[in-house]
């Protein structure tokens, strides 16, 4: 009895879709997107936006897969494509302006030990500003050192962590907060 | 600033996090898929090739109309020629049907025998006697006949004259169209004439406007010491 592999291996779909076939093409979509969803979703408050960039950044994935060399994982490959994407949308659309600090303070955090559910961590992110979101997710989320932040945002080192010590700031205020109304003391 | 707890729970949670698009994004991406891969799929290169192939052969054609010289057509009239050649035919035929003992017929041959004296430079004798073994002869007289309307193919002839010639047997003097010009004119002394004509016009009227200016300048200075 011959037993036919049903679930073709990740290069063979690549070189697939590479070549324009539409099901391996939609058999990467469907493996990903549900997790780049999500990436989206945290840098763009709308979860219609967040899909329409994700779905931008799929047709950036597929026009540009002949580039992937096959070095490191494919989803990281995607996911910063989606990165890159949300940023972008991010600057253009919301029109962020970074303020040039260079003095920043270190805040000095607790560590709560109290336990959030992800959409709890989705509404604390979703209360900073657009700004301090992105500095947020790219540093703490996705593990972006500040000179790269830097780079990808046009900013100085300095002023991304300045921004980064204002987001720290504001969402331990909001977890105090949050806590505090859980705890009934508020 | 190194991460703290909260942080790498939020890393944690949202890294494990999934959402599911919705129904029709995979159809919306796929249309945006199709449209960009339709771009790349057209071949411009075929087209290029035959727009230049085409163009090519064009030019080819108009140069080639170009340098072909203008024949003048000379207006012949063949369609009267071969009417009347088909007329004396008839006549030869109607000649074969009928007897050719009649009088009639002796008269219409003698017709066509002398309008074939006319025509044909070396006109062939005929003798009326002769005529009336036409039904042993028609075939050479019919050949004669279409010798005679190729030899007078490319003459111009009027209408009225053939019908009286047809008619009465005798050719009328008519105006024939002069062939060629006698006098040969050169086409750059006809333009160098045409060009000092111009310039000499030219030259008089700048004079004339002069005068003109010049007297009704001198005509205003005498008014002026007048007034």
């Amino acid at each position: 009895m011959k037993v036919i592999n049903l679930h073709q291996d990740e290069q063979t779909t690549i070189r697939m879709a590479i070549e324009q076939n539409r099901f391996a093409q939609q058999q990467i979509y469907a493996k990903f997107s549900p997790k780049m969803l999500s990436v989206c979703r945290q840098y763009i408050k709308d979860l219609q936006q967040a899909e329409d960039v994700m779905l931008t950044s799929f047709m950036k994935v597929f026009t540009n897969l002949k580039k992937f060399e096959h070095k490191g994982s494919f989803e990281g490959w995607i996911r910063r494509i989606m990165i890159n994407e949300c940023v972008s949308f991010i600057r253009v659309q919301k029109q962020v302006k970074f303020i040039e600090e260079e003095t920043f303070f270190e805040e000095r955090h607790n560590d709560i030990e109290s336990k959030f559910s992800v959409d709890d961590i989705q509404f604390l992110i979703d209360g900073l500003p657009d700004g301090y979101r992105m500095i947020f997710n790219l540093y703490a989320i996705e593990g972006y050192k500040h000179q790269e932040i830097a780079v990808m945002l046009g900013i100085n080192e300095g002023t991304s962590k300045s921004q980064l010590s204002h987001a720290r700031k504001m969402l331990q205020n909001q977890i105090n907060k949050l806590t505090n109304y859980e705890n009934g003391t508020e | 600033m190194e991460p703290n707890n909260i942080e790498k729970q939020m890393k944690e949670k949202l890294n494990q996090r999934t959402i599911q698009p919705s129904a029709n994004a995979w159809d919306r991406l796929d249309a945006m898929l199709s449209v960009t891969e339709q771009k790349p799929k057209r071949n411009f290169k075929w087209l290029s090739f035959a727009a230049v192939f085409v163009g090519f052969t064009l030019i080819g054609i108009f140069i080639l109309n170009k340098e072909k010289p203008i024949e003048n057509v000379v207006p012949s009239n063949p369609i009267v020629l071969e009417s009347e050649t088909e007329k004396v035919e008839n006549l030869i035929e109607l000649g074969k049907e009928n007897t050719i003992s009649s009088e009639e017929n002796q008269e219409k041959v003698f017709l066509i025998n002398q309008s074939k004296k006319k025509m044909d430079e070396q006109p062939v004798a005929i003798n009326p006697k002769k005529d009336f073994l036409l039904d042993n002869h028609s075939k050479t007289e019919e050949v004669i006949v279409e010798n005679q309307s190729k030899e007078v193919i490319n003459k111009y002839v009027n209408a009225k004259s053939l019908l009286a010639e047809i008619e009465t047997g005798e050719k009328l003097e008519s105006p024939t169209l002069s062939k060629k010009p006698t006098v040969k004119v050169d086409a750059n002394t006809l333009l160098s004439s045409a060009e000092k004509e111009v310039e000499e016009t030219f030259r008089d009227k700048v004079i004339q406007s002069i005068n003109k200016k010049y007297n009704s300048v001198k005509s205003t200075l005498a008014n002026r010491n007048y007034e």
